[in-house]
């Protein structure tokens, strides 16, 4: 991937959590506006979701050709670790499962994947006789990745349990021509 | 790190935090002590030249690292929203249902 395409990659995901992080500052409160929570659904469900779900998409997807080519390891490995995150991203109902699903199983199979790149880094630097900074620089890094795996199952989690009685969470993207659908299980 | 003058002679000590309390370790004077003060004042410069200069796998590792970041703080935001545009919301970080929002 050029760098002009990372760029523009990274440039669009800012701009997308920039306005969500504005419509979620009016809305998550005791009594937000509806006029707000309107804007919100809209964002989500409306005539521009399509393109929005995409550009998430994009950067889950983004991040995990970054997070494999950048592994260390030879391309061998690292066609391992691919076929090991789909079948995963599988395990864990990822077809058939509604966008909002789907996000959060990438989001957590990354993670997971992160996790066991950085342990094995871990384990091959502790291996070594090393600086005690450098110690330390390595358990952050690990520290970091196992909160980011939990926090992406606990949300996973939440959101199927969640989901369970709300329909409204349950939407999908129809597939090429058709219109956004709403499927309750 | 300095140069203290004790009676009429000067003395090179070292400066160390034992917790709240900071100790004067003598380092010495004369020639030996010049020569370590000359070193200890272009340490830090050539500290930091040699943390600006990152390793390739220290640049993939941060690319990877930004890449997954950006995508989970937007996964995690659009999660939020979406909870939110359901009729949810916070409560002492609990995710909670208003009441009277029958679901559509």
């Amino acid at each position: 991937m050029s760098e002009a395409v990372e760029e523009s990659i990274a440039a669009k995901t800012e701009q997308t959590r920039a306005k969500f992080r504005e419509l979620l500052d009016k809305t998550n409160k005791g009594n937000p506006q509806p006029k707000d929570v309107a804007a919100l659904a809209e964002l989500l469900n409306g005539n521009k979701s399509l393109e929005l779900w995409r550009d998430v998409l994009s950067a889950a997807q983004y991040a995990e050709r970054a997070v494999i080519e950048n592994s260390p390891g030879v391309h061998g490995v690292k066609e391992c670790w691919r076929l090991r995150l789909a079948s995963l991203r599988n395990e864990l109902g990822y077809v058939g499962a509604p966008i909002l699903e789907q996000l959060l199983i990438q989001d957590a199979a990354l993670s997971w994947l992160k996790l066991s790149i950085v342990e094995l880094q871990y384990s091959h630097v502790m291996k070594q006789s090393i600086t005690l900074t450098l110690g330390i620089f390595w358990e952050k890094r690990l520290s970091a990745a196992q909160r980011r795996f939990t926090r992406a199952c606990e949300t996973l989690a939440r959101v199927r349990k969640l989901s369970r009685n709300t329909p409204a969470l349950q939407f999908n993207i129809a597939t090429a021509g058709g219109q956004q659908v709403n499927v309750a299980k | 790190m300095g140069w203290e003058q004790r009676g009429n002679n000067s003395y090179y000590y070292k400066k160390e935090r034992d917790g709240s309390r900071v100790k004067s370790v003598y380092l010495g004077r004369g020639e030996v002590a010049h020569m370590v003060a000359q070193l200890q004042s272009s340490s830090p410069l050539l500290e930091r030249f040699a943390r600006s200069m990152k390793s390739p796998d220290e640049i993939k590792f941060e690319k990877a690292e930004a890449a997954l970041n950006q995508a989970s703080d937007l996964i995690e935001l659009i999660t939020e929203a979406s909870l939110l545009a359901a009729g949810f919301h916070t409560h002492k970080r609990q995710w909670r249902r208003k009441r009277n929002v029958g679901s559509c």
